[in-house]
Parts: structure tokens; sequence; C-alpha cells
């Protein structure tokens, strides 16, 4: 019996000092699993890679066009508007697997200021990325569908959410269109929208994608935010708040449910202002 | 006594735990100090200086080619060229021109095209355009009326290599507005500022 009791008292001991030890482990394996995808974009950094879009939802593209498009478009022939003014929260939308090329293959957000005689003409800066790459800048003119465009692209940015300001602006000592980032002139048209374009211009705030398979920017919990929408008036060249009294046409090429389940949401937040992202379908 | 083992068994585990977290976060930092966000290389002090050493070499072997750099320039098919919504002028090279270069990471034209190929950005912009034929190379001197960059000032000219190569339009326009035709090829570019080692442009003319 001795030796039994021996037996137990170093058992129990030996428990006694395994399991604060083991537990201890077992959170030491826990953070440092948590820690560790850190750990992996810092390596990819090293690489010189800039963060990409993630996965595509759908890993088959269906049918290309050229412009599907989730947001609101000002009304053609209605309002005053030269120039407009939105502010974007920065994310960025998975484009769809099958379709590797990324000039063929890209998903943006942008605000954009257009002609108001439905020649194609438009002058528009935004985000865009193209497919597996990283966010970027970008700004594009165009004088009508009988010219080709002009663009310009900036350097990798992150999508984290933060919002930014994208402008078309009227510049009455040039006559001619700015396109701006956060204040900043990044094109300026070598033509007078008022020469080339029927007025009143229109304003159009979209995300855009070349598949209905890829995503447009943003998730139920962090969607993708169209605020402050404004239109610049061609009688005193200032910008003016959009009214929400019917001025805006909604647009959602993509408000169908896809095969997996999920569909562009278009959803408006304080009119005028909205959001998109792509989530379940039926919410 | 049994109790004391117990508490000082599991103080013990916690202070391991503790400790890995800092060395793994300690890792996590240093990581992020010597990671580049914008797609330029990622440098260490010992980095620097066998770059120093590899720049003193270029240096004395552009003393050898400075006339096959200015021969080469003045025959570029960007001399004059303008971009004029992006707001970009291009140039003949300066002199400074080949000594910036000579004493850049990108001192030959196949390095500034290889660089540009690589670029995080222009690859977004311009995709699979940068290697499906083969984009030229030249060094000019640039001017811009809307520079994006720090660095870069209105009217300013700098030294550059100016890369360029034909792709497929890129067309964002809203509703209303119409792609150009199919086939449509336009001027990829790249322009590569040599005093801030800094892409400056990318820009995309049809």
């Amino acid at each position: 019996m001795k030796l039994v009791s021996v037996w137990s008292a170093g058992a129990r001991t030996a428990v006694s000092w395994l399991v604060p030890v083991l537990v201890s482990l077992l959170l030491v394996v826990l953070v440092a699993a948590a820690v560790m995808p850190s750990v992996a974009g810092a390596h990819i950094g090293l690489h010189r890679k800039a963060p990409v879009a993630s996965v595509a939802a759908l890993a088959n593209c269906g049918t290309y066009k050229n412009s599907w498009f989730a947001g609101y478009s000002g009304t053609v022939g209605q309002g005053a508007s030269e120039g407009a003014y939105a502010t974007i929260t920065r994310r960025v939308g998975a484009a769809c697997g099958s379709d590797h090329s990324q000039t063929h293959n890209a998903v943006s957000t942008w605000a954009l200021i257009g002609s108001g005689s439905n020649n194609g003409g438009y002058v528009q800066s935004g985000t865009q990325a193209g497919y597996g790459q990283c966010l970027t800048y970008f700004a594009q003119t165009h004088r009508s569908n009988s010219y080709t465009p002009q663009t310009k692209y900036g350097g990798c940015i992150s999508a984290d959410g933060s919002r930014h300001g994208y402008s078309q602006q009227y510049g009455a000592g040039c006559h001619c269109e700015y396109a701006k980032i956060d204040g900043t002139v990044w094109m300026t048209t070598s033509w007078d929208p008022y020469a080339n374009w029927g007025y009143p211009f229109t304003p159009q705030f979209f995300g855009e994608a070349n598949y209905r398979e890829s995503d447009v920017p943003g998730s139920a919990a962090a969607p993708t935010d169209f605020a402050s929408l404004q239109g610049q008036n061609g009688s005193d060249n200032n910008f003016h708040g959009l009214t929400c009294n019917g001025f805006l046409t909604h647009i959602n090429d993509g408000a169908a449910t896809r095969s997996d389940g999920n569909a562009w949401y278009d959803r408006t937040t304080s009119c005028p202002s909205f959001n998109i992202y792509t989530d379940v379908a039926g919410h | 006594m049994a109790h004391i083992r117990r508490f000082f068994a599991a103080h013990l585990g916690l202070l391991a735990a503790i400790a890995l977290i800092s060395l793994v976060g300690a890792s996590v930092a240093f990581a992020d100090a010597v990671t580049s966000t914008k797609g330029r290389p990622a440098t260490s002090a010992v980095t620097h200086a066998k770059a120093g050493k590899k720049l003193a070499a270029k240096r004395a072997r552009l003393v050898a080619s400075k006339l096959r750099y200015r021969r080469t320039a003045h025959k570029a098919a960007t001399s004059g060229l303008t971009y004029p919504d992006q707001g970009v002028s291009v140039y003949a090279p300066s002199s400074q021109g080949q000594s910036e270069a000579a004493a850049s990471p990108l001192s030959t034209p196949a390095a500034a095209i290889a660089a540009f190929q690589q670029d995080p950005a222009a690859t977004s912009a311009f995709g699979s355009a940068l290697t499906a034929s083969t984009p030229t190379a030249s060094l000019a001197t640039v001017t811009e009326q809307n520079p994006v960059v720090s660095g870069v000032s209105v009217g300013v000219p700098y030294q550059a290599w100016v890369v360029r190569v034909q792709g497929p339009v890129n067309f964002y326009g809203g509703p209303g507005s119409t792609p150009p035709p199919a086939g449509t090829q336009c001027d990829d570019v790249g322009i590569y500022d040599l005093l801030h080692a800094q892409w400056s442009e990318l820009i995309q003319s049809c």
C-alpha cells in the first residue's frame, strides 16, 4: 500500500506540473499561428511584391463586356453639371480566375463627368486593379467615341478602406477639364469639353468590372462607400451637393445571383451617398 | 509544497510563451522595417555597401562608353514626343542624363526595360503587353505639368529613362461610352526618374 501511495503521489505531482506546461505550450502555438500571416506578408514585401487582390470569387469568367457597372449616373440632360466629385473608400475587388489578362480583366471604382450628348466623351479618376495585381490610382480622358483615350496610372497603393476624393473639374481659365485625385491634378484635357460635349454634362459614380463573375470592391462588412457626391455647376463653376430627387439613375449589372450564390450590391446609405459590395445574394 | 511547484510550473510556461511571442513580434517588426510598400527594392546596410562598389565600377565603364550613349539618345524615337493630356513632354537628354544613368541601378536600356517589365504597378496597368513584344528604352529629358510623385516639380526638367511598348487599349468609361475598335494599339510608357530612382509616370497613350 505504501508503494501504491508513493506512485499516486508521484503521478499527481507529474500531472500538476504537466497540465500548466501543456496549456502554456498550446497558448504559444495559437499565438504563433495568428502572427505568422504577418510574417509571411513581410517576406513577400522583401521580394518587391506589392499587396495583390484576393483570390477571385469565381474561377470561371463568364461573358466579357468592356464595362459592367454598379452605382449611379446622373440622368442625361438633367441638372447643370460641368464637373463631378465624390469621396470613395479604397478597396480592391477580386477578378474572376479564368482570364489572366490584366488589361482584359480589371476591376475599378471611380467618379466621372461625361458628355451630355451621348457621344461617349468623359473624364474620370479612381482606382483600378488588373487580374491578380496591385491596386493603383488612375485617370483617363476620352474626348468622344471618335477618339482614343489617354490614361495615367500611379504606383501600387493599399486597399485599406481609406477615403479619398476624386474630382473632374472644369477650368474656366483653360477651357479644359481637370482629372484630380485628392486635389492633385493628374490629367488636363487638351480640348474644351464645351466644344466637344453636349451640356449639361453627366456626373457618374460607379464600380466597374469586365466580368460579372468578378467582385465589385467591398463586402457587406467593409463596403466601398461613395459619399459627398457633388456636381460642378455650369453657371457659377462651384461644386454643389447632388440631391436625392431622382436625378441619379441607379445601375447594377451584377444584381442577379451568381453561380457561387453571391451578387453585387448597390445600396443607398444617406441619399445620395451609397455603398457597393459583393456578398451572398438575397440580403 | 505541491502548490508552490504548480505555481512555478504554470508561470514558467507563460514566461516561455511571452518570450516566444516577443521573438516573433520582433521578427515581424524587423521585416516591416526593411520592407518597401511601393515595389522598390528592400535594402540593408550590407546591400548599400555592395551597391556602392558596383556603382563605382559602373561609373568607370560609363566614361569609356559616354559617346555611344549620346549617339543612341539623339536617335531616340521619344525625342520631341509629348503626351498632352498627361502633361508630359519628352526631349533629348542632356549630358547629365548619362551620368545619372551611370550612377543609377538602371544604368543601361536593358536594365530599364527589365525594371519596367517587373514593376508591379506597370503590370497592373499594362499586363502581358510588357512582355508580349520587346520594349524600347531611351534616355530623355522630361518635363511635367501634372506631376504626381514627390521630387518632380511642374515644368522642371529631369533626366529619365523612357520605356515604351505597344499594348491593347485600357478603357474604363461610363454608360454610353464605347471603347475603340478591337485591335487598337497604344503606347504603354514608363518614365523612370533617374535622380530620385522612381517611376514618375505610367502612361497609356492611344
